[in-house]
């Protein structure tokens, strides 16, 4: 359905993207996934015909978006990352004009109207000004303009970014249910939003696509090495050594109280370090599994891509 | 073929129809249209009654008016007037009005969805070019009730009236793409309305320059002068060479509109 090859783009001297390429099948979500200026909005902006790369090329559906793009924007719902809405019209209206803009036969229009407005939760307000919504409530008019088209494909631009827990629950909800019926790329750099909603991640640092896999094989990947903070209130001169020598542990690095310890993956080392800490009466403030955040996934990926 | 050339220009024309309305009534109905109509009105019913009431004291006292053709034209002693009012109130007002139209929408990001659309550039420029020419028709046909009224009373010459009026309409179609081509430059609205004055005030003053200069110079001076275009206008002349220049300066403008929406696809 997408088909993106070799795609660069820079602005001025400095290169957003470089030499980006992957391809998604209809009907499937794809969660493009990269901390703050790893160049997803970038991308998407290429995807959907805002901005001409400076190499490389993009087809949907077997259009290709620089050659014809009025014929390949008909196949798009696009929520940027600011959800465009003009504040001073009704939130009806909007969607309506969206809809002719977006060339829906006329006689669909008002229909296609009412079926977003209820997809995205919106029919209490159908009737008010977007200017006094809430920005939850914006961002899924932003959503509902997306999806008013019909579009066979959905570009969504971090749809979840500043809304409370709830509102972003109920915008997650609404994707899940969106599954099936339109191909989506979302992009995030929240590693548990794609957990929750994608069937297959793309990753991008620096503008490289670091890895792609299914959801199964990023756990995986991600399980493969375990980590344990330690805190201890009193530390002697020999306890790294001492921490070294515990069944199971591989290495051990220490940052003032705490110590950062790679260990093996059987389950009986939590209890083993904490005896172990307890016997010796060195003060134990804290035992944790380290979690891992974006930034470990990308260092772990890249340190894989290396080897 | 010529089927599919038609229904070709069938959609060009609907989608820049939907921006020119969609614009058109947002800046209708936007405070700033009211407040600003409003207050030029006011102007105008101040100025045009006073200086009816002048020139009918002078027409009274015969002995006074100087040019026995010229002191008696009604046209010449207060529709002038009017007209050079009614082009400095454009000057200055049509940058504020224009400035939302795209400057506006790249502060809303809304400039990303129409970016997004299957619309052209071409079609979203010309919508909203159309959208404003629309908005200061309204105002011009509006303005014309003040000569028009005076006709109920006296006799006046209608064929200056209404080439002076074609006249402002030339000029509308020029300051607005200039307004448009400002309101590209960035997302501030101040700005574009800034820019805008400024060029519509240099627009001007290259004319001014022409005066002295002889030879080539000066005819290219004297056909880029708004001043000698307008002045044929109002002498009641419709000179094609005058249309042609205001058509194709306004294109002029536009196309660097199009190029400046267009360096936002190549650059961002
Ligand atoms: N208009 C611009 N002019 C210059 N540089 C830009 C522009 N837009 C983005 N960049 C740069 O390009 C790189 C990629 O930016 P991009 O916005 O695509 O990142 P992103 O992944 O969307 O980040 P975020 O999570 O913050 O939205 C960044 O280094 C950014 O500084
Ligand atoms: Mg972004």
């Amino acid at each position: 359905m997408i088909k993106v090859h070799s795609l660069s783009k820079s602005y001025g001297s400095r290169q957003a993207i470089s030499d980006v390429s992957f391809e998604i099948n209809k009907g499937e979500v794809v969660g493009f996934l990269g901390p703050n200026g790893a160049g997803k909005t970038t991308t998407m902006k290429i995807l959907t015909g805002y901005m001409v790369p400076h190499k490389g090329s993009v087809q949907l559906d077997g259009i290709d978006i620089l050659k014809e793009p009025l014929l390949a924007k008909k196949k798009l719902g696009y929520l940027p990352e600011f959800p465009p809405i003009y504040t001073d019209m009704y939130v009806e209206n909007y969607l309506q004009y969206v809809a002719k803009l977006k060339l829906c036969p006329k006689k669909e229009i008002p229909k296609r109207v009412d079926l977003t407005l209820e997809k995205v939760g919106l029919k209490e307000v159908r009737k008010r000004l977007i200017k006094n919504l809430s920005k939850g409530f914006k961002q899924r008019v932003g959503l509902a303009q997306a999806l008013v088209s019909q579009p066979e494909i959905l570009i969504l631009d971090e749809p979840t970014v500043g809304l409370d827990p709830k509102q972003v629950k109920d915008i997650r909800n609404t994707l899940i249910q969106l599954k099936g019926q339109h191909t989506i790329i979302l992009s995030t750099h929240i590693l548990s939003e794609v957990q929750i909603s994608c069937d297959r991640v793309i990753v991008i640092n620096k503008g490289k696509i670091v890895m792609q896999d299914s959801l199964t094989g990023l756990s995986q990947k991600m399980r493969a090495k375990r980590q344990i903070v330690l805190t201890v209130r009193k530390v002697s001169d020999d306890l790294l050594l001492k921490l070294k020598k515990v069944q199971g542990v591989i290495s051990v690095t220490q940052e003032d109280r705490s110590f950062v310890l790679d260990v093996e993956k059987e389950n009986s080392i939590n209890e083993d370090l904490a005896r172990f800490v307890v016997n010796n009466s060195y003060g134990l403030i804290e035992l944790k599994e380290k979690s891992f955040n974006l930034e470990d996934v990308f260092i772990r990926l890249t340190e894989q891509s290396k080897k | 073929m010529m089927k599919s050339l038609l229904q070709e220009m069938k959609f060009f024309f609907k989608q820049m129809f939907l921006v020119a309305q969609k614009d058109f009534k947002s800046m209708l109905f936007s405070p700033l249209f009211f407040v600003w109509s409003g207050i030029s009105f006011i102007f105008l019913s101040y100025i045009f009654p006073r200086d009816l009431f002048r020139f009918a004291m002078s027409y009274a006292m015969p002995v006074m008016g100087g040019d026995p053709n010229q002191g008696g034209n009604i046209h010449f002693n207060v529709f002038v007037a009017h007209i050079s009012y009614i082009n400095l109130i454009l000057l200055f007002s049509i940058p504020v009005l224009g400035m939302k139209l795209l400057a506006e929408e790249k502060q809303n990001h809304t400039f990303d969805l129409l970016m997004t659309a299957p619309l052209s550039s071409f079609q979203m420029i010309l919508g909203k070019y159309f959208a404003l020419i629309s908005l200061l028709l309204v105002f011009l046909l509006c303005s014309l009730f003040y000569p028009l009224s005076t006709g109920l009373f006296v006799e006046i010459p209608l064929g200056p009236l209404f080439s002076s009026y074609l006249g402002l309409f030339c000029l509308v179609v020029l300051y607005s793409s200039v307004a448009l081509f400002a309101s590209s430059l960035s997302s501030s609205l101040f700005l574009s309305a800034f820019i805008g004055m400024i060029f519509n005030i240099s627009l001007w003053f290259i004319s001014q320059q022409g005066v002295g200069d002889s030879g080539l110079i000066s005819s290219v001076m004297s056909y880029i002068s708004i001043a000698s275009h307008l002045t044929n206008f109002i002498k009641g002349s419709i000179v094609i060479s005058s249309i042609v220049f205001f058509l194709s300066s306004a294109c002029f403008f536009l196309f660097l509109v199009f190029k400046s929406v267009e360096f936002v696809r190549w650059r961002a």
